[in-house]
């Protein structure tokens, strides 16, 4: 049987028989359902959105990625949804007003993002949201506890949820005595942990910043592993917001050792993802065997402010077919 | 025994000139290459150091095999990694294949131009999105002939009037009439690795990043 030429997918989304819907669907009640048991509500957002409205809660890095189109009857600009937070963040903000904080609140949703080349990815997720009237570290040991829960409930195994912090990365870099251009030069370069171009930035740079500032910036690069590493970044500042953010960590790991799952669980305190939305802890999961995260989230304490509901919140989702191909993988 | 693919880390090296100096470091690091150098068509080498596992793949590839985690880690040209833009960690410099990237053009043309009054150039190159870049920067329009070799020869066929491409000493630029009129960056070989990589065996990648580090630390000496 021959299929005609024009009869075709447009690039990045895909058909998903029986067989493997059915994994899927598997891997998703049981995410759903430790959600569920964990008190998360699920909530059902649409699939478009105005351009303007979810603006207002993206990351810059997503901002390039939406799917746009001009909607004909009014001529404003509407978005296929590229990330469910930001609409979680306009219902909480503009409907669930008079419901008593913290908010649990879940998903199980597509979203489409825009990927370079003219392509575009279509993503399944699942997600968490947890909406407090302040943050504190409980929240975001439950959020980070219940994704290792999940995880251990559909049956992967040799995974880690690794956990860093941009808050203390922003304390970190905002001391530093450097332009705006030499800031985001160190900020790549700690990025990609290359700690040869962060030397010649600091040489070039240098006279201005202090010899422990300086130290601490060329260990971050390696302080990534186990959680003897925030003890050793403790030791090499002395600002009060770092050390607020190494303390709330420390906070986290705490409640993590109490349920003993720290075997789940690595910490690098250089990972600068999501630098611009989140604002303190952010945390991926990996599964060895599969290059991409599994999942990923953080805290994001000045997202609800920007739909006018000043609340904290700190949350995350899985991407469904990365965790699927996890459970896939032949190790 | 071997120990479990888990527990093991699988590390591509590109084929060619970058090969034989990664050899020597690796073996300041005390893992020996021989099998590696003398078997042009064997593509995976297991039994060479306890642990590790390597591949040997053309060097535009290596960025791929390690964004994917086909391979935990790997060496990649500076120049590879910003032209494919991969999301991976560049934890060791290795200073090896040591160059420049620059703008260069016909002696002739060279004499009397000035670069800061650029509008619109056209330039021959294997690397169109950093020479798209680095001319974006300047406010510069460019129209990008993107060819796979021997990119020397387009000035002087008339295919561009500039070319961006790696020089060590100069020498095949001279010879084929050329000048430098503009540096781009330095280049040299980064030991690269896979985000997931990274995070769920951090201490093996720990314990290659420093072995390496000390090897070329005493190798610098």
């Amino acid at each position: 049987m021959t299929i005609q030429p024009f009869i075709s997918l447009p690039q990045g989304v895909r058909d998903i028989l029986p067989e493997e819907s059915k994994k899927i669907r598997k891997v998703e009640s049981g995410i759903l359902q430790v959600f569920e048991k964990y008190g998360f509500k699920k909530v059902i957002t649409p699939l478009l959105e105005y351009v303007e409205v979810l603006s207002l809660g993206m990351g810059e890095n997503l901002k390039d990625r939406v799917l746009k189109y001009i909607d004909p009857s009014t001529g404003r600009v509407v978005a296929i949804r590229p990330d469910i937070t930001p609409q979680i963040a306009r219902v909480v903000a503009t409907r669930m007003r008079d419901y008593p904080l913290p908010l649990r609140l879940c998903y199980n949703e597509n979203v489409l993002r825009h990927q370079g080349d003219g392509k575009n990815r279509e993503v399944l997720q699942i997600g968490a949201e947890y909406i407090s009237a302040a943050p504190s570290p409980e929240a975001d040991a439950e959020m980070i506890i219940m994704a290792i829960e999940a995880l251990k409930r559909i049956g992967l195994k040799d995974f880690k949820i690794d956990i860093g912090d941009v808050g203390f990365l922003r304390a970190v870099l905002g001391r530093l005595p450097v332009n705006v251009e030499d800031r985001a030069l160190i900020k790549d370069a700690i990025a990609i942990k290359d700690t040869s171009s962060l030397e010649s930035i600091l040489k070039r740079t240098g006279k201005g910043i202090r010899k422990d500032d300086r130290e601490l910036l060329l260990n971050l690069a390696t302080f990534y592993g186990e959680e003897e590493v925030i003890k050793k970044a403790s030791s090499l500042t002395r600002d009060p917001a770092a050390k607020r953010s190494l303390s709330n960590l420390t906070q986290v790991i705490k409640a993590v050792t109490k349920k003993r799952l720290m075997d789940s669980v690595t910490i690098d305190l250089g990972e600068v993802r999501g630098f611009d939305y989140y604002t303190g802890i952010i945390f991926e999961g990996f599964a060895s065997g599969v290059g991409k995260p599994i999942l990923s989230g953080g805290r994001y304490d000045n997202l609800l402010e920007k739909y006018g509901y000043g609340c904290a919140a700190t949350g995350f989702a899985f991407d469904v077919e990365n965790t699927v191909s996890a459970m896939e993988r032949k190790i | 025994m071997r120990r479990p693919l888990r527990d093991t880390l699988t590390i591509a090296l590109p084929k060619g000139r970058i090969l034989k100096e990664a050899a020597k470091l690796f073996r300041a690091a005390g893992v020996d290459f021989s099998e590696i150098l003398s078997d042009e068509r064997k593509l995976i080498f297991e039994d060479i150091a306890d642990g590790l596992r390597f591949m040997v793949i053309r060097s535009q590839d290596v960025p791929t095999y390690v964004e994917y985690g086909a391979a935990d880690m790997g060496i990649a040209g500076k120049d590879v990694l910003l032209e494919q833009a991969k999301d991976l960690y560049e934890p060791l410099d290795l200073n090896i294949g040591v160059c420049r990237m620059v703008v260069a053009e016909p002696r002739a043309l060279g004499a009397r131009d000035n670069p800061s009054r650029w509008t619109h150039i056209r330039v021959a190159t294997k690397y169109p999105n950093i020479t798209l870049k680095h001319f974006l920067n300047k406010g510069i329009q460019v129209e990008i002939i993107k060819l796979y070799g021997s990119i020397e020869l387009a000035p002087l066929l008339g295919l561009s009037e500039r070319i961006v491409d790696l020089v060590q000493t100069g020498e095949t630029l001279k010879k084929n009439g050329l000048v430098e009129v503009e540096d781009v960056m330095g280049i040299s070989s980064k030991l690269v690795c896979n985000r997931a990589s990274l995070k769920t065996k951090p201490r093996r990648v720990k314990e290659l990043v420093d072995s390496l580090g000390k090897a070329l630390a005493r190798m610098k000496r």
